[in-house]
């Protein structure tokens, strides 16, 4: 069943939550919902992107030169996409900061292309790229949405007045991002959903 | 014979993993230089908006602002109220590919000290170096001329810089100063 190639990424082997990879945007840009989405868009087209150009020229690489082939189309994908952002958001592009142009390092792709997308045809890689990417979106927009809700007292941008008095201000620090991805993780594990 | 075509074979196979990456690199490159030639004017456009904007909120009543050469005119109904200039330069983020720190700041005509900076872009870490862009920190430099605005290390200096940030911090300082000499040469009346 082919459409599991996509269904897998989303929840069952979600990156976040199941494989733990790619952290690092993970605990960074989830301060607000706004930032976290954005990385999800920057994520999916250098994801997908790269999962559909490495399985159409796997033939053609040589096994022991594979790594920094993967690496100069993952790199180029992301300049690309910075330029993209560059030109159409500033607000954006300065919000996502250094994390951007980290893109390029982010182990779910790499992890992806080597161990996906090299091996298999361009269609499942599509699939594989496109349900990991709605996965990853998926976590992160979740932190980031929780986040910015007990940490800045906004959602959206939109500020709720409840918690918009008092803010938790530990939400919204690094310490608050490992708190949301363990408890998230907690219960995800306890429903037996991964 | 035989031996040399074969010898020459295997040298050919040696090379394919060089050959592909080449490829790979040049096919990568062309492709980043056709981006680069699209965007970059769509690039100069955004910025050149936002340096617009930041503009009109260092200097509230003017009416105008004249492009001259390295630094820009603060006009209010043909009288000159300000001079402002863009100052750029690598902050953290560079060392990582990001791109460089770039703000515009305002002086005043008379004692040349500063009433106003904005960040146009930057790539520093969220949370950390991108504090640079808060109200805090930039309504620091109001007032500070060449003479003392400086960085505030063991007590010296009269600009706090930012915790953990401290390059993030200094480049904000240091291409403000050196601008902001160079401009004080430029302006007409010295």
């Amino acid at each position: 069943m082919k459409l599991q190639e996509f269904t897998k990424g989303v929840v069952r082997k979600n990156p976040v939550f199941f494989l733990v990879l790619g952290l690092c945007p993970t605990l960074a840009v989830t301060t607000s919902v706004e930032n976290a989405l954005g990385m999800s868009v920057s994520v999916a087209f250098v994801l997908i992107s790269s999962n559909l150009i490495v399985s159409a020229i796997k033939g053609f690489i040589p096994r022991n030169v594979r790594i920094p082939c993967f690496i100069v189309v993952i790199a180029s994908l992301v300049t690309i996409v910075e330029e993209l952002i560059h030109a159409t958001s500033l607000t954006l592009y300065t919000n996502l900061g250094i994390f951007l142009p980290l893109i390029t390092v982010n182990c779910i792709i790499l992890g992806r292309v080597e161990a996906f997308a090299s091996k298999r045809s361009t269609f499942d890689s599509l699939l594989d790229g496109a349900g990991m990417s709605v996965g990853f979106a998926l976590a992160i927009i979740c932190v980031a949405a929780i986040r910015e809700l007990l940490g800045a007292g906004e959602i959206f941008g939109y500020a709720v007045p409840a918690i918009a008095a008092a803010p938790a201000l530990a939400m919204a620090a690094p310490p608050g991002a490992f708190l949301t991805i363990g408890i998230l993780l907690a219960l995800l594990k306890r429903k037996g959903v991964l | 014979m035989e031996g040399n075509g074969l010898r020459l074979e295997n040298r050919l196979r040696e090379l394919k993993p060089v050959v592909v990456l080449l490829v790979v690199c040049l096919v990568a490159g062309g492709a980043l230089a056709l981006t680069h030639f699209f965007l970059e004017g769509r690039i100069t456009e955004v910025e050149q908006a936002e340096i617009n904007r930041a503009l009109s909120e260092i200097f509230p009543p003017a009416t105008s602002f004249d492009k001259e050469d390295g630094y820009y005119e603060a006009l209010e109904d043909e009288s000159v109220i300000g001079y402002a200039a863009i100052a750029e330069g690598p902050g953290y983020g560079a060392t990582f590919g990001g791109c460089d720190i770039k703000l515009v700041f305002g002086i005043e005509p008379d004692n040349k000290t500063i009433v106003g900076v904005r960040i146009i872009v930057h790539s520093e870490t969220p949370g950390l170096g991108a504090r640079i862009t808060e109200n805090w920190f930039l309504e620091q430099f109001k007032g500070k001329s060449l003479e003392n605005l400086t960085l505030k290390k063991d007590n010296v200096g009269e600009i706090d810089a930012i915790t953990d940030a401290t390059i993030s911090s200094e480049t904000v300082v240091e291409i403000i100063q050196e601008k902001l000499e160079e401009m004080v040469g430029l302006l007409p009346e010295g």
